[in-house]
């Protein structure tokens, strides 16, 4: 038999695999259907203390078959609306709560409402705008100290994971200092900044005009980060685990991502048009550990870091 | 793939005072033909001359006929981008990402179709369809006044009207006119109270309904999920659905979803 359970902050998840935040997690009714989809736990979309009607569309475009670029401009209804409407503790299943904010005070409110209602582990969105004055046009996950506070302020209330952006020097330094600040968990990759523009339309193509790019393409992009990152932890002796984001359309990525030192993995751009698609990656992960004589995720994670020494 | 190919204005033809109907031809083939239901997300890529650059944004939209890979669109003044689309001309460029989401069957033998307003756009692609299995529907089309009621001569089959003012048809709300008719299947499409008393009457009939909501969309293909309906995604599941399955909603005619998420009660 294979065991495909991971524990993180006492919280215990059936298999690695987690709805990562943004796809299909903004309503309760999706939700409710998601938690159907073979994924051990929700991230949801990423909630502020108010209500955001997101930025025009096009918001979300397929460049290249499986690969995307997006601006939602994180729209949500605020934080009262979505809690009034949506007991965390409702589904059988672990809801971890996104939150995202422009300063740490505003962090740490989001996180008291949110273990005060019920949840037991908190994501939060570092790839908002840096508040800080001479930081500008740069996020607080691209600023270590900053990233830091956030993670302080948070820590105090409930577990935290920090999910990072990749569009940084170096990656390692961020997920340290998070690691140090008292994160419980790490989570990379964001989408990768990106801009498209149609020709014929001479135009971005985006609404927002700048976007992120998420879907097969990154993946590669997020696996380096994902080893960069579990590197840098172990050089400290920080023992931090990691959640890889970023391409996963199948068991195969997730592998990839757990070789590579990842204790689960988030999902999201692949289940645009297929919401169901997790059961059967689950099974495929099953069926290769089975395969390969595995019995627990830690039989054969981080196999490959020795590669890269 | 879902993405917003350009498409060219190449006619524009006034259909009341209120909206004009688009043809459009894309400058790379759809991929599918769309059923009628379907939709498009319409993106408005540049403003027309006058409009601010704000006004630029992605709409879902009906598709109301299909001619040798053109699209027809009918478009209200609904808001800034519906308004300003309404002053583009032949010549200019949108941008269709479709065909989206699930059609109208096309199987009954003695069709009803009944549109309100603005919903009655993609009934006339369907009831274009059914002429063209040598069908003659049955339509009834209802909206406020005579201005606000779509494609009145466009229609192929029995068209009967209804509106709120009596300045055409008969004076009153067009479902109405429901009890009249002996179909073996209604189509609706318009607003959600209005479905909602056509579903009413279809059950306690027993005549199966194929009905066409609309939703706040943010992305039009599955990935946001603000368009939800109980657990089903509109833009995905929808935005046809049986009558049966309206019939269990928790939401349906009750409340659905404005920008970000925010509840609107109807």
């Amino acid at each position: 038999m294979v065991n495909l359970a991971v524990t993180i902050a006492g919280v215990k998840f059936n298999n690695p695999i987690l709805l990562a935040s943004g796809i299909l997690d903004s309503t309760p009714g999706i939700l409710r259907r998601m938690s159907q989809s073979g994924a051990a736990g929700l991230i949801t979309k990423s909630i502020s203390l108010d209500g955001r009607p997101g930025y025009p569309g096009p918001t979300t475009v397929e460049i290249t078959p499986g690969t995307w670029i997006n601006a939602m401009g994180l729209p949500n209804p605020g934080l009262e609306d979505f809690l009034e409407e949506f007991p965390l503790t409702s589904l059988k299943l672990p809801i971890i709560p996104n939150i995202v904010a422009e300063t740490p005070k505003e962090f740490e409110k989001l996180a008291i409402a949110m273990a005060a209602a019920g949840a037991k582990i908190v994501e939060i969105n570092l790839s908002c705008p840096h508040p800080k004055a001479g930081y500008v046009g740069t996020l607080t996950g691209q600023d270590p100290e900053a990233a830091a506070e956030v993670v302080e302020a948070v820590a105090r209330h409930i577990p935290v994971i920090a999910k990072l952006t990749p569009n940084v020097t170096n990656i390692g330094t961020v997920a340290v200092a998070c690691a140090k600040a008292g994160a419980t968990a790490i989570s990379a990759i964001n989408t990768l900044a990106a801009i498209d523009v149609d020709p014929e339309l001479e135009r971005p193509l985006l609404g927002n005009s700048f976007g992120g790019l998420s879907g097969s393409a990154i993946r590669p992009i997020g696996l380096r980060k994902v080893l960069e990152i579990v590197q840098a932890l172990h050089t400290q002796d920080l023992d931090v685990p990691v959640m890889g984001i970023g391409g996963i359309s199948n068991a195969d990525d997730v592998i990839r991502y757990l070789l590579c030192g990842a204790h689960m993995i988030q999902i999201g751009t692949c289940l645009t048009g297929n919401p169901e698609k997790m059961t059967n990656i689950k099974d495929d992960l099953e069926q290769w550990m089975n395969r390969k004589g595995y019995r627990e995720l830690c039989d054969f994670r981080g196999r490959i870091l020795s590669w890269f020494t | 793939m879902k993405y917003p190919y350009p498409a060219e204005i190449i006619e524009v033809t006034s259909s009341t005072t209120v909206g004009h109907a688009i043809w459009l031809k894309p400058k790379k083939p759809w991929d599918l033909i769309p059923t009628p239901g379907q939709f498009t997300m319409v993106w408005l890529p540049h403003p027309p001359k006058t409009y601010d650059r704000d006004v630029c944004n992605s709409i879902p939209m009906s598709i109301a006929g299909w001619d040798d890979g053109c699209i027809r669109i009918t478009v209200k003044n609904l808001g800034p981008t519906s308004g300003a689309i309404l002053d583009c001309q032949p010549g200019d460029y949108l941008g269709l990402t479709g065909p989206l989401g699930n059609g109208f069957s096309i199987e009954a033998t003695r069709p009803l179709l009944m549109g309100g307003g603005v919903g009655a756009p993609p009934l006339l692609f369907l009831a274009e369809l059914f002429i063209k299995k040598g069908i003659t529907p049955t339509i009834l089309l209802g909206g406020a006044n005579k201005d606000e009621i779509f494609h009145i001569d466009d229609f192929p089959g029995i068209v009967h009207l209804a509106t709120d003012d009596g300045s055409i048809g008969y004076h009153g709300r067009v479902t109405e006119l429901l009890e009249k008719e002996m179909p073996d299947q209604l189509y609706a499409c318009g607003p959600e109270l209005m479905l909602a008393t056509g579903l009413k009457w279809a059950l306690r009939e027993q005549v199966p309904a194929e009905l066409c909501l609309e939703r706040y969309m943010a992305c039009g293909i599955g990935l946001c999920g603000i368009c939800s309906l109980d657990e089903d995604l509109v833009c995905q599941d929808g935005p046809v659905f049986s009558g049966d399955k309206l019939a269990k909603s928790k939401e349906f005619g009750i409340k659905l979803r404005e920008a970000g998420g925010k509840i609107k009660v109807l």
